[in-house]
């Protein structure tokens, strides 16, 4: 059983961002089919289970919603899954011990996969897999008197050809994978053949934003038991083989520092039970990265943060709800030893209210989703800013308040994290002016009567990418992106990844000219690969304009010939 | 890209213990990625002209303004192994309750040095929870709770901390063809307690298999424990191939035909392995409605399904505060009686909300479109008063060995259910603790709609609780006796204007319990109850009081009212040691009883203010009511 304290260290896991399909309310059953095979090592693969998910690789990820659809491959590794709609889906086979090819790292927490635009009642064929087994990483990692090290995450990077390191996810068959067990031992398993280094603990001044948990740590150790990189011992993996006995032997664990303080309102008086967090701050020292947030302070209204790496942070105010308040975010270095005295300010902050419509909309379904829709609001700021927590929403009126703002041009936007489809922000005004960069908001000023205006749509644009003039390299991965003609924000839901194919499909919009932005990202380095990547192709554009409802289809075309002669 | 954390074993700990303070640690980390997804990392090396140091360039106006710290002290203590060893170099954890919100405002942290010793200094007054933190291993601090007890300590107390070293359950999980089954969940049930008397199901612990089909838990509390194959399990990866299957308990077996397995301390059960069935289980879902909306990035709503036989919550499901549908879903469920239950997790500021328990019965099929209606929470608002002493108090002048502090005392807001329900979905709290500030004023929060009995646990053992009242309503404006009945909370409701009055002269009974004829066997475990002789007192729930006595016989009543009492030893063999015991003298049929009993027994003992009964022989026989 796991103390409360350790649960707490702050374990990154990435929840998925998962397309949402609750707007795609099918009229018919859908008919459309994805076949394929599934291969090991060139032979067919049976009783394999391929899902199929809503979204894409990277963003595609399991939801609290239903189990994804599935299929099992037969006796000659074939898969059929029938009854697909369209939309944009991830096949993956399910396959953990086994590598897929060219492994579509999409980011440390990405799902592997193919990428498939569907059309109503198409039938896709050919979607084949050809894995082969993984390699295995197992050892033991002890302190210096042997003794084991339990429950440590064991970290995992992978050196390609040019000797550049690559973190690689060792979370995705579930957390025990990467911790070590009550004996020392990890197993790390489906693996793709390479070179990799292996190590265990925090690594040197990576700022790392840690809450609770012990204040004591290790610091990072590679394989046998050296703190420096280029002293490590590389292990290699060969396909489907286990490198054993990869054992690291840790030294003395290192004490975190304290920084204290406390937070005062503007009358000075102690700001009791004030929730506050602390994060990392950036090279320029003018913006946050990691934080975490949901300490208190003491009913003196002190604070204290334990177990500190050395780095750059802020302490800040981290507002619950609807706080009528902000703070500065206030700048520490830890170095070598506790921070004192630190003083947060609270400072009552600006709001800005108004109502929310939707544009030409009769529709009273989306009348009533703008309920839904949650606004955030950044005011931009020369000082290092906190990051604001909490989002507002509107209320069955149209109503909306945004309170505990700094004082600045604040820049209101639409959180497009879930939240129902097809709404965009079309325009913020106040008194009948379009505020296009922001809302002036003075010290503690109540902005009253702003307007936000909604566009609500359900028309879809179904794209084609061509290439003339060559091909593009093996595992060239190409990105869509929309912009409305004439919006400020750009609308962040509406793009993704273009199919192997050469499809995609963007949904949700409302009527209007839009801009497509097609992005070439060339394949990563893979190791024993071929050439080095080529550089990158210019993003290629075209205006559409996008009627009230119904599919729009463009072909976008790269011409790689073009690109030649540029050079 | 928005990534957040998830802290599934610290819900899973909140799952267990109900802990109000446990929330601290859950409240959710979130990191913001402006690129990539390092993990929980930023802040490259590099540092171009660090700011300057804060205690440097903030020279601290505010430290003339600033209060007299009051820093009352600090708590020390040691942590030892259970082969009674120091251990070195172990976290320990010092949490305060306190704040609006009850869930502590200060957690410090320390390290036992190489003699097992630690000191926290610098704490202000208030009680404490202590707890150490050693993988593999399980904090007796943790266990207590589980036993209803809640240790709290204050500043010049020492804490001794017992570090059990947990049990393992390891083994292969293979399909029908013999092949490892690669990446499932294992998840243990604890089903009994050390002793083998059966407990509520709590989760022990969950870890995926690897490449070749082997688990290992590891870090179990004693006891006997279900071992089940449950597929996804409970972590957000990539698409696992077992979503939607039935778990499949060791051997191969369903819930019902399960076969147990018992570890003791430092134990390993091996070779416990399964034959995973892969059988599709059923969908449970449907949508939560009522208080759902907050604003917080932290009030999202959580969704639990509890399994009836056996009480343990088998699935979670969290919604988005964003989420349009608000639905929630578990899959895989096996045939079976369940109950289904919302919650939204209050915040210091506001209250949280709940949903009535919805039974459901799965029997070959899906159950969906359930439709949960979340209730707001109710809270408890009151003050803390200590009676001035009487001029005999005063005279007589207890003497005491600490200054104890109001804000020192722990109130308690206890369910009351007259029948233990054993399907109460654990995942709710059963008691809620809170201290008052300094001017006695405190707040419980987050109560659900239930029948309430409030409890202090008092820092000086010169103080007893004298009456817990509430102001009347209606024209009379008489004053309620909230300690004879208890109180009722509505949902949503705020009860406020509760007083609970303190007393000085509290007196203290030790003692024994011993056969009353030579040479008597003793029960194996024995409730001791103290009883009110006076018939003003009768029905005065305060005045009674119960505890089970230890292995030897001891016992030890403190915070006493003066005055007269019975004493009874009954035997109390066939309650579970894990669970908290409803009090006798909470309704008038118990009072009634026990007053017979003790009356039959006559032992009685006159208590003056500020007595210290030592070592008393409490001669046992067996209960004449039996």
């Amino acid at each position: 059983m796991h103390a409360p304290a350790r649960a707490a260290v702050l374990v990154a896991v990435a929840l998925a961002v998962t397309a949402s399909t609750l707007a795609q309310a099918p009229t018919k059953e859908p008919t459309g089919s994805i076949t394929g095979r599934v291969t090991i090592g060139g032979k067919p693969a049976p009783g394999v289970v391929v899902s199929l998910q809503p979204g894409q690789p990277g963003m595609a990820g399991p939801s609290p919603g239903a189990p994804a659809p599935k299929a099992t491959t037969d006796e000659d590794g074939r898969f059929r899954l029938t009854g697909v709609a369209a939309g944009q889906f991830t096949v993956t086979p399910i396959a953990p011990a086994f590598v897929l090819p060219n492994n579509n790292q999409y980011g440390q927490y990405g799902q592997p996969g193919k990428s498939i635009t569907m059309a109503e009642g198409e039938a896709v064929e050919g979607v084949d897999f050809a894995l082969t087994r993984g390699g295995v990483i197992a050892g033991r990692v002890v302190d210096a008197e042997g003794r084991p090290i339990i429950g440590e995450r064991v970290e995992l990077n992978l050196l390609d050809e040019r000797g550049q390191k690559r973190p690689v996810s060792t979370y995705m068959n579930g957390p025990s994978m990467s911790e070590t067990d009550d004996r020392g031992f990890y197993r790390l398993y489906g693996l793709q053949a390479s070179r990799y280094l292996v190590s265990v603990g925090v690594a040197k001044e990576r700022g790392m934003v840690r809450m609770g948990g012990s204040r004591n740590y290790y610091p990072q150790t590679f394989h046998p038991g050296v703190a420096e990189e280029s002293l490590a011992t590389v292990v290699e993996v060969k396909a489907g083989s286990e490198a054993t006995n990869v054992d690291i032997t840790l030294g003395r664990q290192v004490q975190g520092y304290d920084v204290s303080g406390r937070m005062v309102d503007e009358a000075g008086q102690p700001a009791a039970f004030a929730t506050f967090g602390y994060g990392s701050v950036s090279n320029n020292g003018k913006s946050m990265g990691a934080f975490g947030f949901g300490l208190r302070t003491d009913t003196n209204g002190e604070f204290r943060i334990e177990g500190i790496l050395p780095g750059s942070y802020a302490v800040f105010v981290a507002s619950e709800g609807e706080s009528e308040y902000y703070s500065d975010a206030v700048p520490f270095d830890v170095i070598n030893q506790d921070i004192t005295g630190l003083e947060v300010k609270l400072r009552r902050g600006g709001s800005i209210s108004g109502l929310a419509m939707v544009e030409g909309a009769t529709d009273p379904a989306a009348l009533s989703a703008i309920q839904q829709l949650q606004l955030s609001a950044y005011t931009e700021s020369q000082d290092l800013s906190p990051p604001r927590i909490g989002s507002s929403q509107i209320g069955p009126d149209g109503g909306f308040r945004i309170t505990g703002l700094r004082p600045g041009k604040a820049r209101i936007s639409l959180s497009t994290f879930r939240g129902p489809k097809g709404f965009s922000l079309l325009r913020v005004e106040r008194d009948g002016v379009a505020q296009r960069d922001g809302v002036e908001v003075a010290p503690g000023e109540r902005v009253t009567g702003v307007r936000l205006v909604f566009a609500y749509g359900t028309a879809v644009v179904r794209g084609q990418v061509q290439v003339v003039g060559g091909t593009l390299p093996e595992g060239t991965r190409l990105f869509i992106s929309t912009r409305r003609v004439g919006d400020s924000t750009p609308q962040g839901r509406s793009g993704g990844q273009v199919d192997d194919r050469g499809r995609f499909f963007i949904e949700g919009l409302a009527a209007g000219d839009y801009e497509i932005m097609l992005n070439v990202i060339p394949p990563p380095p893979v190791p024993g690969g071929g050439p080095p990547a080529r550089p990158s192709f210019p993003p290629v554009k075209q205006t559409v304009t996008v009627a009230g409802a119904g599919e729009t289809p463009v072909i976008l075309t790269i011409d790689l010939s073009q690109k030649e002669k540029e050079q | 890209m928005i990534c957040h954390t998830t802290l599934i074993r610290g819900r899973v700990r909140e799952a267990l213990t109900g802990l109000a303070f446990s929330a601290i640690f859950l409240l959710a980390l979130t990191v913001a990625w402006s690129t990539g997804a390092q993990q929980s990392t930023s802040s490259p090396a590099a540092q171009q002209a660090p700011p300057a140091t804060p205690s440097q360039s903030q020279p601290s106006p505010a430290d003339e303004s600033r209060p007299p710290s009051r820093s009352a002290g600090g708590i020390s203590g040691r942590v030892l192994g259970d082969d009674g060893h120091p251990m070195a170099n172990v976290a320990v954890f010092v949490t305060s309750l306190g704040g609006a919100g009850g869930m502590g405002t200060t957690r410090r942290t320390t390290n036992t040095d190489e003699n097992g010793n630690f000191r926290v200094a610098d704490l202000v007054a208030g009680a404490y929870f202590v707890s150490a933190d050693v993988r593999g291993y399980v904090s007796s601090s943790f266990l207590t709770i589980e036993r209803g007890d809640r240790p709290y300590y204050r500043v010049g107390e020492s804490v001794t901390i017992t570090m059990i070293k947990g049990g393992v359950i390891t083994g292969k999980v293979t399909n029908a063809n013999g092949e490892p089954v690669v990446a499932t969940s294992v998840r243990a049930y604890r089903v009994r307690d050390s002793e083998g008397q059966p407990t509520r199901a709590s989760f022990g612990n969950e870890r995926q298999t690897d490449d070749r089909g082997i688990y290992r838990l590891y870090g179990l509390t004693p006891g006997t424990y279900l071992v089940a194959a449950v597929g996804s399990g409970q972590f957000f990866g990539r698409p696992s191939a077992y979503e939607g299957h039935a778990p499949t308990y060791y051997p191969s077996a369903t819930r019902d035909t399960a076969a147990e397995v018992t570890v003791r301390s430092g134990e390993e059960a091996s070779s416990i392995d399964i034959r995973y069935r892969g059988e599709p289980g059923h969908a449970v879902s449907g949508t939560v409605a009522g208080a759902v909306d907050s604003a917080s990035a932290v009030g999202g709503v959580s969704v639990a399904l509890t399994h009836l036989a056996g009480g343990a919550v088998v699935g979670q499901s969290y919604i988005q505060n964003n989420d349009p549908a608000r639905g929630f879903g578990f899959y895989g469920v096996p045939d079976g009686e369940y109950e289904v239950r919302a919650r939204r997790s209050g915040l210091s500021t506001s209250e949280g909300a709940v949903s009535s328990p919805r039974r459901v019965t799965v029997k070959g099929a899906d159950v969906t479109g359930l439709e949960l209606t979340l209730a707001p929470l109710a809270s408890l608002a009151g003050r803390l008063i200590l009676e001035p002493p009487s001029e005999a108090g005063r005279k007589d002048g207890c003497e005491s060995k600490r200054r104890a502090a109001l804000e020192e005392t722990v109130i308690t807001a206890r369910r009351d259910e007259k029948v233990a329900r054993e399907d109460q979905p654990s995942f709710t709290a059963s008691a809620l603790d809170n201290t008052p500030s300094e001017k006695g004023e405190f707040l419980l929060r987050n109560l659900e709609a239930a029948h309430y009995r409030l409890t202090a646990q008092l820092p000086s053992e010169n103080w007893y609780v004298r009456a817990i009242t509430l102001p009347g309503a209606g024209r009379a404006r008489q004053v309620v006796d909230a300690a004879r009945n208890g109180l009722t909370l509505k949902s949503g409701e705020r009860v406020a204007g509760l007083t609970v009055t303190l007393a000085e002269g509290a007196a203290v009974v030790s003692g024994r319990v011993v056969a009353a004829a030579e040479g008597a066997r003793l029960p194996g475990r024995l409730r001791v109850h103290l009883v009110p002789v006076e018939r003003e007192g009768a029905d005065d729930p305060l005045r009674y009081t119960e505890i089970l006595a230890g292995k030897d016989g001891k016992f030890t009543f403190s915070n006493l009212a003066p005055g007269r009492y019975w004493l009874l030893a009954r035997a109390a063999e066939d309650e579970a040691t894990e669970t908290a015991v409803r009090p006798a003298a909470w309704d008038s049929d118990g009072r009634a009883k026990l007053r017979r009993e003790a009356e039959a027994a006559n032992i009685a003992v006159e208590l003056s203010a500020c007595q210290r009964l030592v070592d008393y022989r409490l001669r046992y026989t067996s209960s004449p009511g039996k």
